[in-house]
């Protein structure tokens, strides 16, 4: 209460400061007459009683003031005339103050956003009750381990999902392809988040389907109704048992359904080998991740022995749980890290040309400030002067900036690839806000001591631009040396060849239907959109390249047994139609490519890329040579070599795969759930992109279309996340050369502008251009140089750190590493250029007569 | 300020205080009671009376209220709030007992 009756006060002495001094006034007159009568009352003369009365009060300024101290108006009033006296500074010196005022907002802008982006992805608890008891067990992999775990566990309840795969949900003219996940069936309850509507999968449910918030609205109106009702997936009867609340989408954000997971020890093909999944638990109260650890580990000798095929002693050895969240955001922690970084050196680059802008105008306040102190003026007056005008200029910075905070962390969403972890989850709310304060006044706070801390010791303001310069100069090498990097991975990237011709290939995905599998399906299609005009080469896959998508199986190699203390042979695995090598251009280097004849009756063949072959037939002609997936008998034929191609990324497969193998689409190892498209055409694709769902649905009325695109925006895509976090960067370091540059140039400039009278009088005396611009230039140089280098040496420490975020390019990359510092001095060179020519003009006879 | 007065400040808000914690009064009435209630020994000036008092105001153990007086005129009366009497009641306790210490430290108790 009495707090509140306090800040009331002071609220009031600042806001209504002269209806209190009239009060005050009153106050004494009223005073004055009682003390008036109270004398008169005793005798005195009333002349003189008022006399006696008024002194009474002692010297009546003086009391008053007392007063106003008394009511803490002292401070209030003192702060206010700072920020008058400094924001009449800040007009005058009106494009610097406004420039680097919006620098600073644009760093701090930049900086919150940034952080909203961090914050999302690696602070924030992940959007499920008691997260940090989720751990990742992903090691497990494959149905049969998952199922035995979720069977026997005692520590943890395993749940597990296969990703994301696409669904024909039936609609009122064709079907539409939806992505869902399967899903165990305690999957909703292991992440402790059941649907707002309906019920979560039970042990029971077979046909069942759960729908997301967003499906529910725009495909179902929201109608609470449709729960118990059956709806067509892939054309089977669904009974609709639960809608998610908004925002579910685990695991990955385009889910719109979840069907459950299919875990039939009877197909040992996908129960053990292909029907891969990602597993995951949730510790049980009073367990510790050790504890659950141990358990799991227990367990792989025997899961290792329940296989249907011998598996490698060393399954299973790396079985570990990690914290759901580490192994969610994995992806991204790096590049996180690194734009936060990134954002930071920017920021302290503007903080120190702010300070340069403070200390200027206290160099040039010098003589007002030595007037004020010999007026009685306290040191500790002047500095909170000094720090108020700091704190003002970072507060309305750090207000500028919030507001582009929001834009420019719409910018980030744009730019950064759509598959970035938990992108979605990042917005500017009040945590953010509460960083951007924190940091805003940060930044205040420090760029208000600095020239406050250099002003105290007057003698060493000369000297007090050199470090400035020194370390904006090493900071803004740092951010350019990462751009080079970065740049030159993008550039190497790009420069892949990726194996095929990606030009004039229209793409699609289809989903064959419950009566068509993919291979018969392809058979009826194919004559169609041979036939469309324009297309030259109608071709399919079960794959398409360059998507990221995972397609491959453990392999035996009958020549090349595996110990079986040895891991395993893992084989990326292309299933194609016989136009496939066609419609891409893949060189067929030796035996035959696939034909017609190799159908589902016929004996099993594959073609291996090159670097397959000479990986395990060095020197040999590898056709003839036999292979099988673990699970299946009868070995495979391999009938020929194709040239490399860049399937998953385009730096190329994932290190666990050894070999590249194509079999033909009907003898596919597992059956295709999808089919990718390729058209080759001539001239503008445009019609065909519009009629392919129609020439589809002629074939098949329940196979949907979807994903219809053109190869060379596949390619593009693949490339996205480096060209953006590479184009980030790279404008972050372009941005941080310009305010170092700008930074340089204010120093500069204001040592010619103190020194005109030493420059003009050297000249007056005879001192040559040459040696004057020298003298101009010398400081500047020297301190950007050496900041140059010392920015290389922390590069070499900080370019390890990115380097698995590098393709092609070394951590002391010898481009980026020459032409950073280059970049720099040259910068700085330039920013010196006008301040230079202002010495060179400086007029030795009106020195002489103005000095 | 005399040494001796400096010690009279520190102490001056207790008397305010005391003085108040009988009934809401004047500024003016608060000196008279002063200069009655010590026989004049303290004459506190009434320049630093009034800072005194808007001190007590910001600190939230009094309060000030304008109203009429007996002779008409708009006066502002000073009363204690509910924190003022429990502060004052803290004072005095260890007035009391520092008081004590010293009288007996002085020998004169």
């Amino acid at each position: 209460m009495r707090w509140l009756r306090i800040i009331l006060l002071r609220w009031r002495s600042i806001t209504r400061q002269r209806d209190l001094d009239h009060d005050l006034d009153a106050e004494f007159a009223s005073h004055v007459e009682q003390e008036t009568s109270d004398l008169i009352a005793r005798g005195v003369p009333p002349s003189e009683a008022r006399r006696l009365a008024v002194a009474s009060l002692g010297r009546a300024t003086a009391a008053r003031e007392e007063c106003r101290d008394a009511r803490g108006v002292a401070l209030w009033d003192e702060i206010a005339q700072d920020l008058k006296f400094s924001f009449r500074l800040f007009l005058r010196n009106r494009l610097f103050s406004a420039i680097t005022l919006g620098t600073m907002a644009l760093a701090i802008g930049s900086t919150s956003a940034v952080f909203g982006l961090f914050d999302a992805v690696l602070l924030r608890p992940l959007p499920f009750a008691d997260p940090a008891r989720l751990y990742d067990a992903s090691s497990l992999g494959m149905r049969g381990p998952f199922d035995m775990m979720r069977a026997n566990a005692k520590s943890a309840d395993y749940a597990a999902h296969n990703g994301a795969r696409a669904f024909n949900l039936a609609g009122k003219d064709w079907p539409e392809r939806i992505s869902g996940s399967e899903v165990s069936t305690n999957f909703f309850q292991t992440l402790g988040i059941p649907p707002a509507l309906g019920r979560p999968f039970t042990a029971s449910d077979h046909r069942a389907v759960i729908l997301s918030h967003d499906l529910w609205l725009q495909r179902y109106a929201a109608n609470p109704a449709i729960i118990g009702q059956s709806i067509a997936l892939d054309e089977f009867p669904h009974e609709v048992v639960g809608v998610m609340p908004p925002g579910f989408s685990h695991p990955s954000p385009e889910i719109r359904l979840w069907t459950p997971l299919r875990l039939d020890p009877a197909k040992a093909g996908e129960y053990w080998g292909s029907g891969g999944v990602t597993v995951f638990a949730r510790l049980r109260s009073g367990v510790s991740p050790a504890e659950a650890a141990a358990e799991l580990r227990g367990w792989i000798p025997r899961i290792r022995q329940s296989f249907p095929w011998r598996m490698p002693d060393a399954w299973g050895a790396d079985a570990a749980l990690t914290p759901l969240r580490d192994h969610l955001v994995a992806g991204a922690r790096l590049r996180s890290y690194l734009l936060l970084g990134v954002v930071a050196l920017v920021l302290l680059i503007a903080v120190v040309n702010v300070a340069n802008l403070l200390f200027g105008q206290a160099a040039a306040r010098e003589r007002e400030l030595a007037l004020r102190v010999s007026l009685g003026a306290s040191p500790a007056r002047l500095l909170r002067q000094m720090i108020t005008e700091a704190v003002a200029l970072a507060l309305a910075a750090g207000a500028a900036g919030v507001l582009l905070a929001f834009q420019q962390l719409h910018l980030l969403k744009f730019v950064l690839p759509a598959d970035t972890p938990r992108l979605a989850e990042a917005v500017i709310d009040l945590r953010v806000l509460a960083f951007t304060a924190l940091i805003s006044l940060g930044s205040g706070l420090l760029f208000g001591l600095l020239p406050a801390w250099q002003s105290h010791r007057l003698s060493r303001i000369p000297s007090a631009g050199a470090p400035l310069i020194f370390v904006e100069s090493a900071f803004a090498t740092i951010l350019l040396v990462g751009a080079g990097l970065l740049l030159n991975s993008l550039w190497n990237l790009l420069a892949v060849n990726p194996g095929f011709q990606p030009d004039s290939i229209v793409t699609a995905e289809l989903s064959p239907s419950r009566t068509l599998t993919s291979s018969a399906l392809w058979n009826q299609l194919q004559p169609n959109l041979a036939a469309y005009p324009g297309v030259r080469v109608a071709a399919a896959a079960n794959t398409l390249p360059l998507t990221g998508e995972f397609s491959a199986f453990t392999a035996a190699l009958e020549d090349h047994p595996r110990p079986a203390k040895d891991p395993q042979i893992s084989l990326w695995h292309t299933s194609i139609s016989v136009q496939h090598l066609d419609a891409l251009r893949i060189p067929l280097l030796t035996g035959r490519a696939f034909t017609s004849a190799d159908s589902a009756a016929a004996a099993p063949v594959v073609l291996i890329s090159r670097s397959t072959a000479e990986k395990f037939w060095p020197g040999a002609n590898p056709v003839g040579r036999r292979l099988r997936p673990v699970w299946e008998p009868k070995w495979r034929t391999i009938v020929g070599v194709v040239d490399d191609v860049k399937s998953f990324t385009l730096t190329g497969l994932p290190a666990w795969a050894e070999g590249h193998v194509y079999t033909p689409l009907p003898q596919s190892v597992g059956t295709p759930p999808k089919l990718g498209l390729l058209l080759r055409v001539d001239g503008d694709p445009a019609g065909l992109l519009k009629h392919l769902p129609r020439l589809v649905n002629e074939v098949c009325s329940q196979c949907a279309v979807s994903k219809i695109s053109q190869m060379e925006t596949i390619v593009a895509a693949s490339a996205q996340a480096s060209r953006s976090l590479a184009s980030l960067v790279a404008a972050f370091a372009l941005l941080a050369l310009l305010l170092s540059a700008a930074g340089i140039y204010g120093v500069v400039n204001h040592g010619v502008l103190r020194r005109s009278r030493e420059l003009g009088i050297r000249r007056a005396l005879g001192a040559r251009g040459t040696h004057l611009a020298w003298a101009v230039l010398r400081p500047s140089l020297f301190y950007s140089i050496a900041g140059a280098a010392a920015g290389l040496a922390a590069s070499v420490t900080l370019s390890r750190m990115i380097q698995p975020l590098l393709f092609g390019v070394p951590a002391v990359d010898p481009f980026s590493f020459t032409v950073a510092p280059l970049v720099l001095v040259l910068a700085a060179a330039v920013a010196t250029l006008p301040p230079l020519v202002r010495a060179l003009r400086i007029d030795p006879a009106r020195t002489l007569r103005e000095g | 300020m005399s040494k001796s007065d400096a010690i009279l400040q520190g102490t001056l808000h207790v008397l305010i205080l005391q003085i108040l914690s009988l009934e809401p009064m004047t500024g003016w009435s608060v000196s008279a009671r002063l200069r009655q209630m010590s026989n004049e020994t303290l004459h506190v000036s009434h320049g630093s009376l009034y800072p005194s008092l808007h001190k007590l105001e910001q600190q939230g153990w009094i309060t000030g209220e304008w109203k009429e007086s007996a002779t008409g005129r708009q006066v502002k009366f000073y009363s204690l709030t509910r924190a003022g009497r429990a502060h004052l009641r803290k004072e005095t306790d260890s007035w009391a007992r520092l008081s004590t210490a010293v009288n007996g430290i002085l020998g004169l108790s």
